[in-house]
């Protein structure tokens, strides 16, 4: 009987066990992920490879700079959570989320893309290399996230945003961390705590005839359930540039993310300047504080002149191609401002100037497009057409132009009126496309093309 | 007491949305509107004691809905593919946050499984499990593809069927819901007639929260959530795509864990099941 009041035990006495503070919970049991895996014993002997020191609880002291990853024991690797707990629970949902993510649409199965990330978590997840898998999604928003079965998912947003290894890792060693500290069952655990308290203490300022001090309660409890999260965060961070320091990474890279976040948000604030205070219900820390709790930390890891490598060639050469169709969804967003701030920081870290100035031309005439409908804005639109078109001239000046420059330059000809040159454009578009989607389109337009299209 | 239930709707948002879609689903739109008012607490204890009630005790009758009494049969036996059923056991906790149970989990499946197969064996029916195409990655994909289409079907057939508020006009006379012909692929597989998509949801309030549900309601009349059993099963005809039968659940009693009542939880389930 399903939450039947007639239960198994006389009411009101739990309540007083539970008042009492007695609580269970079955958390430290694990067996092996599968009969092949490694068992418990060998597991933790295997951690111990990596520092030979003792169990060390989950208390705050762990907030070390330079501690070795791999040295806490939240976790064995290779093992799965013992079926009769709360965490099984938690992996077994989490599985279902993986399975449909397998066959996502979205989902970017290119070997080489997923070879290359999947090994540096590999090497960055260390002896917890085999229960990690990668997922890369394209989804245009800067994140990657944890669960916590060990599926790993990346955003094609955050890879966009991404100047070289250093930065990938210091965030994929990020999401590591929270996996061998175990976030999400911590998280849980917390709340479910939480939410039992204020259970029983609604109980009693109920019956004490004072509900209000169950709403005071609740502001208390949700504050504290997001400070527990940030402290998360803040501790993944710590163990994400532990991570880079421990592979030879550039520590310093860490903290450039958030720098470039944030400029991005507001390309005229003084970096100096920004607050680093946080919001209560901020589910992570805000970006400057980030960025100066990591600024400091890469000092005392390698300052102020063993800094590590940032592998940006190669990094170049695998996710640099994959950035000009990552920028084409995120000009979707129509973040205008934010999208012309992150084209400007791809142009400093040495992306192809010509898709740069080729995305700049589409933010103008996309914005353009949307200022139409108002009349008032036609100043506005006339500057922005002008603008589009002259970032897509300075696109077509360079040899290595993306196609599609010539198609929007062309479409924009024809709406000047200056069909001859709008022609030559479109030719240039399919010439360099053979396979365009929208040839025969284009191929009509160039047939029909007279006079001025509006 | 009013704080209470405010604090319980405040925190659990997205319980409490399904909680308010299960009573609509049961007691219909005005049953939907008298929870969610309670829940807004404007209403008397006494009120709010009465319907915790009826909600927590009751079980909910839910009617199928189907094309035809009868199997459409090419031999004497109808060859029913079953595909893996979805079975989620929680438990809620004492201050009402559900947790997956991973262990209750598999024994339900294999409970709801048993009796699945008993109550199929009664109706001249050849059971066909449903087994995932070898590594075949675009195979597989497909396969997932189509699951995940009839849980997004299932879904829209849950809401609009059954909840008068969303009645769609173009389905008030027929019951014509279809997954469309890309199901033939598995006719052919399996050279089966019909697939039968099965999905049971159900939670448990621990002893703690039962008695927590018991202090609340006594001492101050207000109703917390505990725990509830959802469930739906579907036959599609694979010839044709088309659903052919539908049938739902939705209540506050049940229990999936053991087998006896698993045993009445799939009779529930398969009612007015064709012939």
């Amino acid at each position: 009987m399903t939450a039947s009041l007639a239960c198994r035990a006389s009411g009101l006495c739990l309540v007083l066990a539970i008042l009492s503070g007695c609580q269970a919970t079955g958390l430290s049991k694990w067996t092996p992920a599968n009969a092949g895996a490694e068992s418990v014993s060998e597991a933790q002997s295997h951690n111990a490879i990596f520092d030979g020191t003792a169990t060390v609880g989950a208390t705050d002291t762990e907030f070390e700079v330079g501690k070795n990853p791999y040295a806490y024991d939240d976790i064995p690797p290779g093992v799965r959570p013992a079926m009769d707990t709360r965490e099984a629970g938690l992996w077994f949902s989490v599985d279902k989320v993986e399975e449909q993510s397998k066959t996502a649409g979205n989902r970017i199965t290119d070997p080489e893309l997923n070879k290359y990330i999947s090994e540096i978590v590999c090497k960055l997840s260390g002896p917890y290399c085999s229960d990690v898998r990668v997922y890369i999604q394209r989804v245009p928003i800067f994140n990657a996230s944890m669960y916590p079965n060990g599926m790993m998912s990346i955003l094609s947003g955050f890879l966009l945003r991404t100047q070289n290894e250093a930065q990938l890792v210091a965030v994929l060693g990020h999401e590591a961390g929270h996996y061998i500290r175990r976030h999400s069952i911590q998280r849980m655990e917390d709340m479910i705590a939480k939410q039992d308290f204020s259970v029983i203490f609604s109980f009693v300022s109920a019956g004490l005839g004072v509900p209000v001090m169950s709403d005071i309660l609740q502001v208390a409890m949700l504050s504290s359930l997001y400070a527990y999260g940030r402290d998360n965060e803040r501790e993944a961070d710590l163990i994400g540039i532990n991570l880079m320091h421990k592979h030879g990474y550039d520590a310093r890279e860490a903290a450039k993310i958030w720098e470039l976040l944030l400029r991005e948000e507001d390309p005229d604030r003084d970096l100096n300047e920004v607050s680093t205070s946080t919001s209560f219900s901020s589910s992570h820390p805000s970006s400057a504080e980030r960025m100066q709790t990591l600024r400091q930390i890469a000092l005392k890891l390698q300052g102020p002149d063993k800094w590590g490598i940032t592998n940006k060639a190669k990094f170049d050469e695998i996710v640099g191609p994959w950035k000009f169709q990552f920028l084409e969804d995120e000009i979707r967003l129509q973040n205008w401002n934010t999208s012309l701030e992150l084209l400007n920081i791809l142009k400093e870290s040495g992306h192809k100037k010509s898709e740069i100035a080729y995305f700049q031309g589409e933010i103008f005439r996309n914005r353009n497009k949307k200022a139409d409908a108002d009349a008032e804005k036609e100043e506005d639109r006339i500057a922005d057409h002008e603008k589009a078109l002259k970032a897509y001239e300075q696109s077509m000046s360079y040899a290595n132009a993306p196609p599609q420059a010539y198609r929007a330059a062309g479409l924009l000809y024809l709406r000047d009126g200056r069909t001859e040159t709008a022609k030559a454009a479109l030719m240039s578009y399919l010439k360099r496309m053979p396979a365009a989607p929208d040839r025969k389109l284009i191929e009509y337009m160039i047939t029909n093309a007279s006079g001025k299209i509006s | 007491m009013r704080r209470l239930s405010y604090l319980h709707t405040f925190y659990c948002d997205n319980m409490f949305f399904e909680y308010t879609l299960r009573v609509f689903k049961c007691y219909g739109e005005g049953g939907g509107v008298l929870i969610m008012a309670i829940f807004r607490a404007k209403t008397s204890r006494i009120l709010a004691f009465a319907t915790a009630l009826v909600c927590l005790l009751s079980a909910c009758q839910t009617t199928a809905v189907y094309t035809n009494e009868s199997l459409k049969r090419s031999e004497d036996r109808v060859r029913l593919l079953v595909m893996p059923m979805d079975v989620e056991l929680s438990e809620v906790s004492f201050g009402g946050v559900p947790s997956i149970r991973a262990d209750w989990t598999e024994a339900a499946s294999g409970h709801l499984r048993e009796s699945l197969a008993e109550f199929l064996a009664s109706r001249k029916v050849e059971i066909i499990a449903y087994t995932p195409p070898d590594e075949d990655p675009i195979i597989t994909s497909h396969d997932q593809q189509l699951v995940k289409l009839f849980s997004v079907v299932g879904n829209s057939i849950s809401v609009h069927q059954y909840i008068p508020a969303f009645a769609l006009p173009s389905k008030k006379e027929q019951f014509d819901w279809s997954l469309g012909n890309e199901l033939t692929v598995l006719a052919k597989r399996y050279n089966a007639d019909y697939a039968l998509f099965l999905t049971v949801k159900d939670s448990y309030a621990t002893a703690e929260r039962a008695a927590a549900i018991a202090v609340a309601a006594i001492l101050f009349g207000v109703s917390l959530q505990g725990g509830v059993q959802q469930g739906a099963s579907a036959l599609v005809d694979l010839k044709t795509g088309e659903f052919a039968w539908f049938n739902q659940l939705a209540r506050g009693t049940g229990d999936v864990r053991t087998a006896k009542p698993a045993k009445e939880t799939i009779t529930f389930l398969m009612q007015e099941f064709p012939k």
